[in-house]
């Protein structure tokens, strides 16, 4: 086995320390930054999303992997130069207005950042003008917006009008989920797009940059 | 681990009563058995008998619950299928109907071939500890050789502990012969535990001539009878649930004499499958809350007092198809027969329509429902180390659960179900807003798909043939 394929599998076991290892092993002997990341540790993830989606792979082991990838990120990170960092790839995500739940939110980020996104949390209770000052901060493509009540779904809507507003609605495709959230819901309020959980949400950002 | 309490509808006291009532009838009213072997062996022993009526006293009645066994071992051809009856809740086929059913082809009479299919679906099954006895009716066999054809089916497509058929003398010899052949080892039945057979009393307070013919052979053969009363308050029992319990509990302890009479020793299980009538037709009504009550007081005589392995009908419903009254009915019925005790249950594998029909999606649905049911018998974990209170502390105010490694280490340990859709709505719709039903109904013919050919070998097969082939000629000569 190489040690791409080596690095792929332990990501895909979720074996973070073993993960971190050989990372800085390639590292130390000269192996290229990027290609340690697309051959190596986006491999062991792209094992675990079909995996998820049939089933076989349930959420704690993909946060596993996640995990496991973000210990190879930290280490091989630092060493991409500026025009190697997609900035395109950059997204802000925050669960909106009045609302503190965060688990759905956290794990949309883990994936997120384990399919190679540079993720922007913002944390809970966002305000709107938060969101629209992190757009113009990080020139971000994508943003996230989560919220789990009835009740605070609606400040969504609140966030998309200040963006439009503030005229960056065309420069920033709009993801929204939660579990009272919706596609006619996000048609309503003008989002670009539901995501019912974490692994559509990276596959959206991806479909959407593309 | 475990439940803590178990269903209950007896005090203490009731089980004395119900006792004392079935002792009075034994002994004043009396039972009909329609043999005059099993008359002249009640005779032999003392009981009182007029006609054919059995007058049996309580002392006969003591002598036969002291050697009757509290638990015992069944011996499947696979020895990893063996299981103690007596513990746990082991699940059987269902028994009698004459339909099977399926979403394309709807209701029709069952085959040899459909009667093959669900032997290999319960060896297939993880819920399913024992296999043969009548899940349907094969109506495309002639009646001579019907039980031959079945008892054959059951041992080429299973390996586990086989069930027979309530039929006549040479009948039930055959059936006997053709599993000890399956075993391999002349003589072995004697030794060992390795069929059972369900009877039903003639309610009221009387026992068929068929149905003691395959008493006396299994019970001199030292296999497992199920001595399972089908009693209808209101029809052929006491509009009372108490009293339809009391008949029940009655006709039960006759048939247990018997059989103690016959081998002293002999396995056997006070097995419930009364119910309450449908008194607009005046018949067999399935799936009624009634039905269980009856049955849990017969569990508990059973269980409590007399210290017998239990068995009850349960996972019954009255629904002719697979819809919202299949599913609540079955699951009361094998709810209530799992928190009243039962070691086993009986017709709770795709029965519709009060056990006229056997549905192939129902029989994959009701398998998750088995497994639901044996997981809440579990109880939880009420250990120390599951009190949590490390991990509460540690995990704080803030974050969650889904990262900690104790939940990576036991996630899998939660019940996860097999049909049923728990995923989202937005997955669910995109799949095709499939009814479980249809899904159940790919799981089938895939299981069948993937079932072994034959699970006998060639030399144990072609025993068998002949052995078949013999008993046809000389009936036919």
């Amino acid at each position: 086995m190489s040690d791409f394929d080596q690095l792929a599998d332990y990501v895909f076991k979720g074996n973070a320390a073993a993960v971190k290892d050989l990372t800085r092993k390639m590292v130390d002997a000269g192996g290229n930054p990027m290609e340690i990341i697309s051959k190596g540790l986006l491999v062991g993830m792209d094992i675990v999303t079909p995996k998820f989606k049939a089933g076989d792979m349930y959420v704690p082991e993909v946060m596993m992997s996640a995990r496991a990838l973000a210990e190879g990120m930290n280490i091989v990170k630092p060493l991409l130069t500026g025009a190697e960092i997609a900035v395109n790839k950059t997204i802000i995500i925050g669960t909106v207005s009045g609302d503190l739940h965060d688990i759905g939110k956290n794990l949309v980020v883990l994936i997120m950042e384990s399919g190679g996104f540079n993720v922007i949390d913002l944390g809970v209770d966002v305000s709107p003008e938060k969101f629209v000052a992190a757009i113009k901060e990080h020139n971000a493509k994508i943003v996230g917006l989560s919220a789990l009540l009835t009740t605070t779904m609606l400040n969504m809507k609140a966030t998309i009008e200040l963006i439009t507003e503030e005229g960056l609605r065309d420069s920033v495709k709009i993801l929204v989920g939660g579990a009272p959230v919706s596609q006619s819901f996000a048609n309503e309020i003008g989002a670009d797009g539901y995501c019912a959980d974490a692994m559509s949400a990276k596959e959206m950002a991806s479909t959407l940059l593309n | 681990m475990g439940l803590k309490t178990k269903l209950e509808v007896l005090n203490k006291a009731d089980l004395f009563r119900v006792h004392d009532a079935t002792l009075k009838i034994l002994r004043e009213t009396g039972v009909v058995f329609h043999s005059e072997e099993a008359l002249d062996l009640f005779k032999k022993h003392g009981a009182k008998v007029e006609n054919k009526t059995v007058f049996i006293s309580r002392e006969m009645v003591d002598q036969a619950l002291s050697t009757a066994p509290k638990t015992f071992r069944m011996r499947a051809r696979n020895d990893k299928y063996s299981v103690t009856v007596g513990e746990g809740f082991l699940v059987q086929p269902n028994v009698g109907p004459v339909y099977i059913q399926d979403i394309e082809r709807g209701r029709r009479e069952a085959t040899l071939e459909d009667y093959a299919n669900i032997q290999k679906l319960c060896q297939a099954s993880d819920v399913v500890d024992l296999v043969g006895t009548i899940p349907v009716d094969p109506s495309d066999v002639n009646r001579d050789d019907k039980f031959l054809m079945m008892m054959y089916e059951s041992l080429k497509n299973s390996d586990k502990p086989v069930i027979g058929f309530c039929a006549h003398t040479h009948q039930v010899r055959e059936q006997l012969d053709m599993v000890e052949l399956a075993m391999g080892k002349p003589g072995f039945l004697r030794e060992n535990h390795c069929t059972a057979v369900l009877v039903n009393s003639l309610s009221p307070l009387a026992y068929a001539p068929d149905t003691l013919e395959t008493m006396i052979e299994y019970a001199r053969r030292n296999q497992v009878i199920m001595l399972a009363p089908c009693i209808m308050a209101g029809v052929s029992g006491p509009i009372s649930l108490l009293g339809t319990a009391v008949l029940q509990n009655t006709e039960t302890i006759a048939g247990l004499v018997l059989v103690q009479l016959i081998n002293p020793g002999a396995p056997l299980v006070y097995a419930t499958a009364s119910t309450s009538g449908y008194m607009k037709e005046a018949t067999f009504a399935a799936g009624t809350p009634e039905a269980m009550l009856i049955n849990t007081a017969s569990l508990q005589m059973g269980l409590d007092f007399y210290h017998l392995p239990v068995r009850t009908m349960s996972g019954i419903t009255h629904s002719k198809i697979v819809d919202c009254q299949a599913g609540y009915e079955t699951m009361q019925s094998l709810m209530m027969g799992m928190m009243s005790g039962a070691h086993m249950s009986v017709q709770s594998l795709g029965v519709l329509d009060a056990i006229m029909t056997t549905s192939y999606e129902k029989f994959i649905i009701d398998e998750e429902l088995v497994r639901r049911v044996r997981r809440i018998s579990q109880g939880i974990d009420t250990s120390d180390e599951a009190l949590a209170v490390d991990i509460i502390q540690e995990v704080g105010h803030t974050g969650n659960y889904l990262s900690h490694m104790s939940t990576f280490e036991k996630f899998r340990t939660l019940w996860t179900p097999s049909v049923s859709d728990w995923g989202n709505y937005t997955d669910w719709k995109h799949a095709g807003s499939e009814d479980v039903t249809f899904k159940a109904n790919r799981k089938y013919k895939q299981i069948l798909q993937n079932a072994p050919d034959t699970l006998l070998d060639s030399e144990t097969d072609k025993e068998l043939h002949d052995y078949i082939a013999k008993v046809s000629s000389s009936r036919s000569s």
